[in-house]
């Protein structure tokens, strides 16, 4: 009796320390499952909240005869310079890289059909501000929803 | 009560129409009742382009532009529920890092 307690009073540290072993190993493979991600940026962040009312405010003026295709490359640039900003912080950003490739498509798309099919009704306006907003909320949600590089 | 879009595929009168109309309810209907409240949303968003269309408010090419839209928005979404699922596993490695090896560690003698 007094046996078996001395064996288990050895199997008991054995059993936590095989324990302690193996949970930092499983959370590491549960990361590397995962994939890691970047922490949450405060720029990407103002990027995308400065450039969604700029868009929305270029689109408004697609009701108009007029086009103002300088203004359609002042986005085109910032777009770009978004698009860049994000590469740069490599494959651990890959679905923030992605979104920002996404957000330029539906830009180009909605400019294109403006120059070739001619100025907006407000069925046009209503439907492409919606989906371009929508976009734009997709992406800063999603920065917002990475952790915070906090010790 | 058939809506304005529907009346649309009524004036097809292929086969074919009346079966691409039929999934085409099912998949508005099955996405209007989705729990998600973005594919709800979706949903509703392509059942407002038919009627749209259907109306003539918009053309044809703009509608195929707006499924378009749906179609990236969707991707995004995926995007946004891969990083919301990677970032619950970085908080999970964090806090084994932080409770196990940092603090029950220290603590057994």
């Amino acid at each position: 009796m007094n046996h078996n307690f001395k064996r288990n009073s050895y199997v008991l540290p054995f059993q936590v320390a095989r324990f302690l072993f193996i949970l930092p190993l499983l959370a590491i493979g549960c990361a590397h499952l995962f994939g890691s991600i970047t922490y949450y940026d405060p720029t990407t962040y103002k990027n995308l909240t400065d450039l969604k009312p700029e868009v929305i405010m270029l689109y408004r003026t697609f009701t108009r005869d007029s086009i103002d295709s300088a203004k359609f490359d002042l986005v085109r640039l910032k777009l770009s310079q978004i698009y860049e900003y994000e590469k740069g912080k490599g494959s651990k950003n890959i679905e923030t890289c992605k979104q920002v490739e996404i957000i330029n498509k539906i830009y180009e798309r909605h400019v294109k059909d403006r120059i070739t099919n001619g100025k907006w009704n407000q069925t046009n306006l209503r439907d492409s501000i919606q989906n371009i907003s929508e976009a734009f909320d997709i992406a800063i949600q999603t920065e917002y929803l990475k952790n915070k590089n906090e010790p | 009560m058939s809506l304005s879009w529907e009346k649309l595929f009524d004036l097809l009168k292929s086969d074919e129409a009346k079966s691409l109309k039929a999934e085409l309810l099912s998949l508005i209907d099955s996405a209007k009742t989705d729990s998600e409240a973005f594919l709800k949303r979706q949903g509703e968003k392509i059942e407002l382009y038919l009627i749209q269309l259907a109306e003539g408010q918009i053309t044809k090419e703009q509608f195929e532009g707006y499924v378009q839209d749906i179609h990236d928005l969707t991707e995004m979404h995926a995007l946004k529920m891969s990083v919301a699922s990677k970032a619950r596993a970085q908080r999970f490695v964090k806090s084994i890092a932080n409770l196990v090896l940092n603090r029950l560690l220290a603590l057994i003698p």
